[in-house]
């Protein structure tokens, strides 16, 4: 269903930690532990270096584009939350407060509120225009690993290494429900979190190595997605979902361990696709681009590759 | 979609009860909500009209034009435009992707206030101090119609003229109110008087006809407001009905009310008090009772607005222009904090379930992962929220983030 259309190896002379594409889909941006964000030009079959913006003083974990991609967002192991403006390729703001790493970034779809999630277990709202911290989340007991707005950008979700999957009202910071996976006795690290597009359920990655999805109005598991022969996606790392909706079927994608793309039918929970990204590491980032028209992969040894799909 | 995750009882509150928040960003004369209650315009006596975005409650734009007091505000139904009136003789038309004046007209008087068109953003109605009221089409070349005064059908009427101006919402027709107390009907299609009401004898200060055209209320200078049945707009003029309903005064204390505003489905009416009470009154429409007086202000209250999405109403003050929201303040529910936290009204003796410390092996897992065939729809949303509003997707106003 997907053919590779070009690859950009060697973005960063360092490990490449994570990569986004802006929402216009004009442009990419890469982070590294070498503490720089690379930016670069997106054609249909190349990715052209543009610039690099420096500043952090320790690696980079996350960085997001605002909604009408003129903005970056970074969140770094020094403590701080820079924002970028790209034509300038300055830093217009430092948000100061998370305590520990700062691990997740997640824009609201107005770009007037960024959230974020740190090592420090807590999460913060911010705004953007006066750079001031609205709100502290906490409710966590171990590192935010992962955020997500519903589409209205009235509930926050949050994944933790608590095991927890806390849902937050934005407007005034309470903690609206919590889910919490635990029938087999324990519950594993929450490594990514996500709303499906009508924002009804919620995607979950855990470190048991099942994707789970929630019906979390009835705080109950929909759907279990299992890697081949019911073995587990990921282990130890946190690696990135994704819907994807532009074929008859809606698809869920994942990365796994071991250089591959699952695609799961959510209907019957089949792997319906499975794209090798003829790496062997771990796929960190899945992106779906246009519902997943396109795709960008990223794994963890640098490699990142675009696809895009062959047939509608 | 928070709100279905929040106490129902809270979230079916109508109308706000609680001060929550003042905000004092410069003196502020007029206040208008955005449609979908996401934005909200204040205009300062200085002229500058702020965008202040309701999630953050920061000022997102700062439109600079208008060089006297802004007198109203009128959002577009899409939310991109915004028509502007002021003391400086002017009413402009602002888009907010630009955040610049794309039409601008210039009068020969001050402006009482102007009203957009709810069908044409390109035209707009605006009530002139000692002029006649015009309609005005600023698509291309200003285009100016007057519009009358006098009352229809009335021989000899006493010299007056109008003081406010209204869109009915579905356009058709404009409501106008005169200095002796007499509501016009204007057919907006031909321009012509089609009708007149003899309200009272003193100014009509405001007009207000409810969001779902089911209500209307006439404020005057006699300290009531009157509120009417709304005609049904389909059948001819001639055989419109203005039926009162309530009459709404506080003879004790003799307040003049300012503005006026209903809720989303006309069964609430605010009103702000302009004499010795600072306060907002709310009553309910059906029977015409006092049901909520929001308290908290140290000044008279000017300008008034209903959020109803978020249930939020907001006044400015006249001596500082400060803002003070209502909302309603909904308790953190414990419950949430954990999946099997319980809230309960009182103390319940325990009683262990016949398998609540069974040993669940591994196979439970999979028994759960092989009933999971229900039918799953990621893609189709929800209609509307809890509040009943339909989720609709509005304009992005631009947010810069300033620079340190």
């Amino acid at each position: 269903m997907y053919k590779l259309k070009f690859a950009l190896d060697k973005a960063h002379e360092l490990p490449v930690s994570t990569g986004k594409v802006s929402p216009d889909g004009t442009l990419l941006a890469t982070a590294s532990t070498d503490k720089t964000i690379k930016l670069w030009k997106l054609q249909p079959d190349g990715a052209t270096y543009w610039k690099t913006l420096a500043g952090h003083t320790k690696g980079i974990s996350s960085v997001e584009f605002s909604p009408n991609s003129r903005f970056l967002a970074s969140a770094s192991d020094d403590l701080t939350i820079r924002i970028w403006d790209l034509d300038l390729a300055e830093t217009i703001q430092i948000l100061r407060g998370h305590t520990y790493h700062v691990t997740v970034l997640k824009f609201h779809h107005r770009g007037s509120i960024l959230a974020s999630g740190s090592a420090d277990e807590n999460i913060r709202i911010w705004d953007l225009r006066r750079a001031k911290c609205m709100k502290v989340l906490s409710a966590h007991s171990d590192p935010i690993s992962s955020l997500d707005f519903s589409f209205d950008g009235t509930v926050i979700v949050s994944g933790s290494y608590d095991g927890l999957i806390r849902l937050f009202d934005l407007e005034t910071g309470q903690c609206l429900k919590t889910l919490i996976y635990d029938k087999s006795g324990s519950s594993y690290p929450v490594s990514h979190v996500a709303f499906s597009p009508n924002s009804r359920y919620i995607s979950s990655s855990s470190l048991d190595g099942f994707i789970r999805l929630w019906d979390y109005m009835n705080n109950k598991v929909v759907k279990t997605f299992q890697n081949v022969n019911g073995s587990s996606v990921a282990e130890k790392y946190c690696l990135s979902t994704g819907f994807v909706t532009c074929f008859e079927k809606p698809l869920i994608c994942s990365g796994d361990e071991r250089g591959k793309v699952l695609f799961w039918d959510i209907q019957s929970k089949e792997i319906v696709l499975q794209l090798d990204t003829g790496s062997h590491s771990p796929v960190m980032e899945v992106e779906p681009i246009s519902n997943g028209k396109r795709l960008m992969t990223l794994c963890m040894d640098g490699q990142i590759r675009f696809w895009e799909s062959e047939h509608e | 979609m928070n709100l279905s995750l929040l106490d129902p009882f809270a979230v079916a509150k109508e109308y706000p009860d609680t001060l929550i928040q003042t905000l004092a960003y410069g003196h502020s004369t007029q206040i208008r909500f955005s449609q979908k209650g996401d934005y909200l315009a204040s205009g300062l006596a200085d002229g500058i009209i702020l965008i202040i975005d309701t999630d953050t409650n920061s000022t997102i734009q700062v439109l600079r034009d208008h060089t006297r007091a802004i007198t109203s505000l009128c959002w577009s139904k899409c939310g991109r435009y915004l028509l502007s009136s002021s003391r400086d003789w002017k009413v402009n038309l602002w888009d907010l992707s630009s955040c610049k004046v794309i039409r601008s007209c210039n009068f020969e008087c001050p402006v009482w206030c102007s009203v957009m068109n709810p069908a044409n953003k390109f035209q707009f109605v605006a009530a002139l101090v000692d002029n006649d009221p015009v309609f005005v089409d600023v698509e291309n070349e200003p285009k100016i119609t007057q519009l009358a005064t006098s009352p229809y059908g009335v021989e000899n009427p006493p010299r007056q003229s109008t003081l406010t101006v209204n869109f009915t919402p579905d356009a058709k027709y404009i409501f106008t109110g005169t200095s002796k107390g007499w509501l016009n009907v204007i057919e907006t299609s031909t321009a012509q008087l089609v009708r007149s009401l003899n309200v009272c004898g003193s100014n009509i200060k405001n007009i207000e006809i409810s969001p779902n055209s089911a209500k209307l209320a006439v404020n005057s200078s006699d300290r009531i407001i009157r509120q009417y049945t709304m005609p049904k707009l389909e059948v001819p003029v001639g055989e419109w009905e203005f039926e009162l309903e309530n009459r709404y005064q506080d003879a004790v204390n003799r307040l003049q009310w300012n503005a006026l505003r209903f809720n989303h489905n006309s069964e609430y009416l605010c009103a702000s008090t302009l004499g010795a009470t600072h306060d907002v009154y709310i009553w309910e429409t059906a029977l015409g009772s006092l049901i909520k007086i929001l308290e908290g202000s140290n000044d008279e209250l000017l300008a008034v607005d209903w959020n109803y999405r978020k249930c939020w109403i907001v006044a400015s003050t006249m001596d500082t222009g400060t803002l003070f929201i209502w909302s309603v303040v909904i308790p953190q529910k414990w419950s949430a904090l954990a999946p099997d936290f319980e809230e309960i009204e009182q103390n319940i003796d325990y009683e262990e379930k016949e398998d609540e410390f069974d040993y669940v092996d591994e196979d439970d897992m999979n028994k759960q992962i092989e009933e999971e065939g229900e039918e799953v729809d990621i893609l189709r949303r929800e209609e509307v929220d809890a509040r009943g509003f339909p989720f609709v997707d509005s304009f992005v106003i631009d947010s810069v983030p300033v620079s340190e």
